[in-house]
């Protein structure tokens, strides 16, 4: 498993760390914003969604005095490949043979390639 | 095509045609989203579950697709339609004795890597651009109303290009945007807005009318011109909205004659989804049924997404009614007449379904779809030479595996023209003038002549099909 992808695909996995991307989609917003639309979860659950979405690079934090505001990375594109990539080597994970249990990673390494 | 490709190998125990045999198993091994097929075999229709949990205002959703090419034992390539255009490649290879390796090849286009990026939350815009001419499409590219615009997409995109083959409009290219409202009214109006921010001067909807009508109240005033182009129960709209599509009243007005006289049957049951269509639809059915002799047996509405269907077919088997009127759409229409089949139903009445296109036709199976009727303007087994011409450009440009055309997706390419034409006659970035123009104006098209008589009416022939397993075939015409 690559660290990265993993770290991505666990940060755009949660529904409510999809929600939070949505709403900054439209500009920047102050934590306190973010709570405020987030009505489903408390204030220091919102803090650790900001956190985990922070640590895997989709969003940027920017401190001014105590306020703290989240932004977009604009650079996603990397992000989404990673995620559908993850899913779809999930599902061949997936795969069960009725007998026996599989044995284990193929010799052939996972590619992940962009072609013009 | 394929900007995108991913590619994953796995070695299983098991020669490969052990592992070929349990694609699309139900209840095997559900892998690869759960593919759910009839049958392995080349244009058989595939839909799999993309695992993407259930969101405070998202939802889960089902890559739509056929089997296009299949070696026994050795590879599977699935074409996918919705909500992505692309291609996924499964091979077999024997590894040693006693172990195979599985390899999934995935192929996805730029616009389906956007919408996946959207969906995931990354609102990116389209940006403004003042040397092209946008036109919208507002479409259904996932939730239950997928299946009915699946072919909608390709028939925009080849009006598009015949109206850019054409000289544009007013001298500049013309220019698709593509949203989708997810079969979801707050997803619609979100997806709308994003289409106007990127200088749209139309939308032509093909989506439901709980979807139209949540965006005509939200977005009219910002001056563009919207199109229902797919059939609905109409309703009021403001100035610079137009409802066109099939009525039910016209449909059932055309169909309700021949439809009870050849099966000898009056006394309907009236199932449909919970919401603003079926609520119309059905109250006209109460009027128009008895003009021809029909009397109500029952009836029952459920909510969008209904998947178990046993409760209503029981209550039909104790109402007495001896025909269906189905009002229900997409994938609750493919799954109510699937359950009605395997329940017998269908030995004991007959079925009218007021919005059974190709693509729903066909995901409900052979079949279970022998015998079901349908009525609408457009039927791909028109014979007419319009239709066949047109059928075999669009053929030419998607291949032979694109999705069967519809009425609804023929709707899209009909209002896609039209407002073309009533650009072309007014003046730069005017979509006030071009929906006044709209008011008026009558064209042949694959379907016919139509005739458009203000913002309520599109003058068509209806024709009643039934189907005969593998398509609609059209049986009287009014």
């Amino acid at each position: 498993m690559h660290e990265e992808s993993s770290v991505i695909f666990e940060a755009l996995a949660d529904p409510t760390r999809r929600e939070i991307l949505r709403l900054l989609a439209h500009g920047e917003l102050a934590a306190t914003d973010v709570s405020n639309a987030v009505t489903w979860i408390g204030r220091t659950a919102v803090s650790s969604h900001l956190r985990i979405l922070r640590t895997a690079g989709l969003i940027d934090e920017r401190r001014d005095g105590k306020f703290r505001y989240y932004s977009i990375n604009p650079a996603p594109a990397a992000g989404v490949v990673e995620f559908l990539s993850a899913v779809y080597r999930s599902s061949l994970d997936d795969l069960r043979v009725p007998r026996d249990a599989d044995i284990g990673e193929a010799d052939t390494p996972d590619a992940v390639s962009e072609v013009s | 095509m394929g900007d995108v490709v991913l590619q994953h190998a796995r070695t299983f125990p098991g020669t490969p045609s052990d592992l070929f045999e349990l694609f699309g198993r139900e209840g095997g091994t559900g892998w690869l989203f759960s593919a759910e097929c009839d049958a392995v075999i080349p244009g058989a229709t595939v839909s799999m579950a993309f695992p993407l949990e259930e969101s405070p205002t998202g939802r889960e959703f089902r890559i739509l697709g056929r089997l296009t090419k299949i070696v026994p034992g050795r590879s599977i390539v699935i074409s996918h339609d919705q909500p992505w255009v692309g291609r996924t490649r499964i091979t077999f290879d024997r590894v040693d004795q006693s172990c195979t390796s599985v390899s999934v090849r995935v192929e996805l286009d730029d616009e389906g890597m956007a919408w996946l990026a959207r969906r995931l939350g990354f609102q990116g815009d389209a940006g403004f651009k003042d040397d092209v001419h946008r036109i919208g499409l507002l479409t259904s590219k996932t939730g239950p109303g997928a299946i009915f615009a699946v072919a909608c997409e390709y028939l925009a995109r080849m009006s598009v290009e015949e109206i850019n083959a054409d000289g544009g409009l007013h001298g500049r290219r013309v220019e698709l945007l593509v949203g989708d409202d997810g079969t979801d009214p707050r997803e619609g109006v979100i997806e709308g807005r994003r289409l106007i921010r990127a200088g749209c001067q139309v939308i032509i909807a093909s989506v439901t009318s709980a979807t139209f009508e949540a965006v005509q109240r939200t977005l009219a005033h910002h001056g563009v011109a919207l199109v229902h182009a797919v059939l609905n129960e109409g309703g009021k709209g403001g100035a610079n909205v137009l409802r066109w599509g099939e009525r039910p009243a016209s449909q059932l007005h055309a169909a309700a004659r021949p439809f009870m006289k050849d099966g000898g049957v009056r006394d309907w049951f009236l199932i449909g989804n919970d919401y603003s269509w079926s609520h119309g639809a059905h109250s006209v059915a109460r009027t128009v049924l008895p003009v021809y002799g029909g009397r109500i047996a029952g009836e029952q509405l459920v909510p969008h997404g209904t998947a178990d269907h046993s409760n209503v077919i029981e209550q039909i088997q104790h109402s007495g009614a001896d025909c269906i009127l189905s009002t229900l759409v997409g994938a609750d229409e493919v799954a109510f007449e699937r359950q009605a089949f395997s329940a017998g139903l269908r030995s004991q009445t007959r079925t009218l379904s007021l919005v059974l296109d190709e693509s729903t036709h066909e995901r409900i199976g052979t079949a279970a779809s022998r015998g079901l009727w349908a009525v609408s303007g457009y039927f791909e087994a028109l014979d007419t030479a319009g239709n066949h011409a047109f059928v075999a450009r669009y053929r030419g440009r998607f291949g032979m595996w694109a999705p069967p055309i519809s009425s609804f997706s023929e709707a899209v390419y009909e209002a896609m023209h039209l407002y073309a034409r009533a650009a072309r006659g007014g003046d730069i970035g005017d979509p006030a003038g071009a929906a006044r123009s709209m008011l008026h104006m009558s064209a042949d098209f694959p379907r016919g002549t139509v005739r458009t008589d203000g913002p309520q009416l599109i003058d068509q022939v209806m024709h009643l099909a039934e189907s005969t397993g593998t398509s609609l075939r059209v049986f009287a015409s009014h």
